[in-house]
């Protein structure tokens, strides 16, 4: 049960989590379409938060006209050059060649990845992170659920036991039979639960049921690792597999060293007068 | 109807004194528990210094009491399961001590406690590596004396396959409550007996391989729901009725707390010793069919050719009898004892009616091949003390 106490905490935690991270991207998403529903040009980021000083609103102005000078300047230019019979091919790519929006896109080919390194997850990611939220969810239920199913077969074999203490108890109203002390009375309940409780362990439905539930458990735990392995790798953690190799690393050093010593121990001061010998194979 | 007939209990008057006195009881054990220091309940004190020590495994040799008699040291082996500290548990029941007093040169290994970082140590590592080495360490510490071993359940698999692969080491092997035919408890089968048998072979291997790759190591808060599901009315009642029944002695009640204290301190199982010991062992049998693998060798029982004393409790529910008698003749020493006792799997240690006789009979059996009493080629025999 500390077992399932313990995953249900994890599971709380992960859900907490998920559902912090959800409601923060509920917010963030809602804002940006309350920004785009403004009348008028679409406020930049920085505006939202800028101090209302005179010079950065006239800077900000500046940068405004001039994007807006350089995404007008290929039509001027297709219309000027549409008197000379240019295409439709030339005045797109003229737009793409004077976009400034386009040159920040270039540069992103190189500072993209940069930026998702140190600025964590895109949309994308998001999506993921909820496909292992999802996957965490559906463990859980299936955990919980093969406990249910597991206890009431516990539960089955306290029923039985009951029944039959029941039933002594009432042969002794009945058969005249009295029940001696409190602790004969519990000593019957003892004798009986645990009967039950053993017979119980032994049948092939309690050990299907406890398989599934081992099963169930531990496909939780691996399914909680991969979901923190993910946040992991997205914030710098190290993950459960990188430690594991590390470990893996060091028990195989150490074993290396153990050989070692003994080795040297060996040629240096043997322990008794005939050499050690080796294991037999 | 009369009045016997219409209730359950002969005497209610009783029934009420009863539970009355059970009430004080609990009141003045909540008094007792308040007042109880934490030095009273500590555990394996017996005097002992470090001798040598790799990674987490700690060798220790306990400090004499009385004036040496059996010439070869011994070295106490216990499982990974728990701690060696079963064998000292107070002063009064303590094998280390009995044996102390008996004029035994005694060492024990302390595995330490496997965390996460030791999940890639298998019996390999423990068995030729540490114990090798700890074997080797007590060796060189008296000069040069080959070893005598008792190896107490998981700890006596270990030293099993140990004595098979270097025979020349060892002067005599000890095993206690050890496993050894882990197919063999259905030759006697006791309700609640022999209950991990049953478990471990109605999961498949890659339900291991999963519960190995979810935590790494066996958790050993696993193991001991496991062991508790085992006695499940005992764990029910232990905080409230045995408790209570304990608390109003003081004796009686640190007695029950140490041993709580013991229960509680059960380490996790390295993951790759419990990959092997459940698939190749209680899955597959492999000791006995002499298919089980350390690293590059093949263990073979055929080669255990120092003389072997197997002790086992008749009332073991986690080792049934079955699983350690009659391993005789699958050895190549003609020197074979069994020592049958009347207690459970860590009452051999623990019990009243066993102390002393444990302790007892071991230094005899020693002093025995000691003094050339039983030679190598003595046959077998069975001591039944139940």
């Amino acid at each position: 049960m500390a077992e399932l106490d313990y995953a249900k905490l994890i599971t709380d935690m992960w859900t907490k989590g998920g559902e912090a991270v959800t409601a923060a991207q509920q917010a963030m998403m809602k804002d940006i379409a309350t920004r785009m529903a403004l009348p008028g040009p679409m406020m930049m980021p920085w505006q939202s938060f800028a101090v209302p000083d005179g010079d950065f609103q006239s800077a900000a102005a500046a940068y405004q006209t001039l994007m807006q000078t350089w995404k007008d300047l290929p039509q001027s230019l297709t219309e000027e050059s549409g008197k000379t019979g240019s295409d439709r091919i030339t005045t797109e790519l003229l737009k793409k060649v004077f976009d400034p929006h386009e040159w920040l896109n270039a540069i992103g080919i190189v500072d993209q990845p940069v930026r998702h390194l140190v600025e964590g997850p895109k949309f994308a990611d998001f999506g993921h992170i909820e496909r292992k939220l999802l996957a965490l969810m559906s463990a859980w239920t299936a955990a919980r659920a093969a406990s249910v199913k597991h206890q009431t077969n516990v539960l089955a074999a306290w029923t039985k036991a009951a029944s039959e203490f029941a039933g002594k108890l009432n042969e002794a109203v009945t058969k005249a039979k009295p029940i001696g002390s409190r602790s004969d009375l519990v000593a019957m309940w003892v004798e009986i639960a645990n009967r039950h409780l053993l017979e119980a362990q032994s049948t092939a439905t309690f050990l299907d049921t406890q398989r599934e539930l081992l099963r169930a458990s531990s496909n939780l735990r691996i399914v909680q690792q991969e979901l923190a392995d993910l946040y992991g790798e997205l914030f710098g953690f190290p993950t459960r597999p990188e430690i594991d190799d590390l470990t893996r690393t060091v028990s195989d050093l150490r074993r290396e060293v153990r050989a070692l010593r003994r080795a040297n121990n060996e040629r240096t001061t043997p322990s008794r007068a005939s050499p050690r010998p080796k294991a037999v194979s | 109807m009369t009045e016997a007939k219409s209730q359950p209990f002969a005497n209610f008057t009783e029934v009420f004194r009863d539970t009355s006195e059970l009430s004080r009881k609990v009141l003045d054990g909540a008094k007792l528990l308040t007042n109880t220091r934490d030095d009273e309940v500590e555990i394996a004190t017996t005097e002992k210094d470090e001798v040598w020590r790799s990674d987490k495994v700690v060798l220790y040799r306990y400090r004499p009491t009385a004036e040496r008699k059996v010439k070869q040291p011994l070295l106490i082996v216990f499982s990974l399961v728990g701690t060696y500290r079963i064998v000292d548990l107070q002063e009064d029941r303590s094998l280390v001590r009995n044996l102390l007093r008996s004029g035994v040169c005694v060492y024990v290994i302390d595995w330490g406690s496997p965390s996460r970082a030791d999940r890639f140590l298998g019996m390999h590592d423990y068995i030729n590596d540490y114990l090798a080495d700890a074997v080797e360490a007590v060796s060189r510490n008296e000069g040069g004396e080959r070893v005598n071993v008792v190896g107490i359940c998981e700890g006596g698999t270990f030293s099993l396959c140990y004595a098979a692969l270097h025979p020349e080491d060892l002067q005599n092997l000890i095993l206690v409550v050890t496993p050894i035919d882990f197919h063999a408890e259905d030759a006697q089968r006791r309700l609640g007996h022999g209950f991990i048998n049953i478990w471990t072979r109605s999961i498949t291997p890659e339900d291991v391989d999963r519960l190995l790759a979810a935590h790494g190591n066996l958790p050993g808060e696993f193991m001991g729901s496991i062991f508790a599901s085992m006695t499940p009315m005992r764990t029910l009642l232990k905080y409230n009725l045995d408790l209570a029944e304990v608390s109003a002695d003081k004796q009686k009640l640190l007695n029950f707390l140490r041993m709580e204290k013991w229960l509680a301190d059960r380490p996790h199982h390295p993951g790759e010793v419990a990959r092997q010991w459940i698939k190749d062992l209680y899955q597959d049998n492999k000791l006995v069919n002499g298919q089980l693998e350390l690293g590059p060798h093949r263990v073979d029982l055929s080669k255990v050719s120092m003389p072997v004393l197997n002790i086992f409790a008749n009332d073991d529910h986690i080792v049934p009898p079955a699983m350690t008698r009659n391993v005789g003749g699958r050895f190549a020493t003609k020197d074979y004892t069994e020592l049958a006792l009347p207690a459970g799997h860590m009452g051999v240690f623990v019990s009243g009616k066993t102390q002393g006789i444990l302790g007892e009979h071991i230094v005899k059996w020693l002093a025995e091949r000691q003094s050339g009493t039983k030679s190598r080629n003595s046959s077998s025999a069975r001591i039944d003390r139940a």
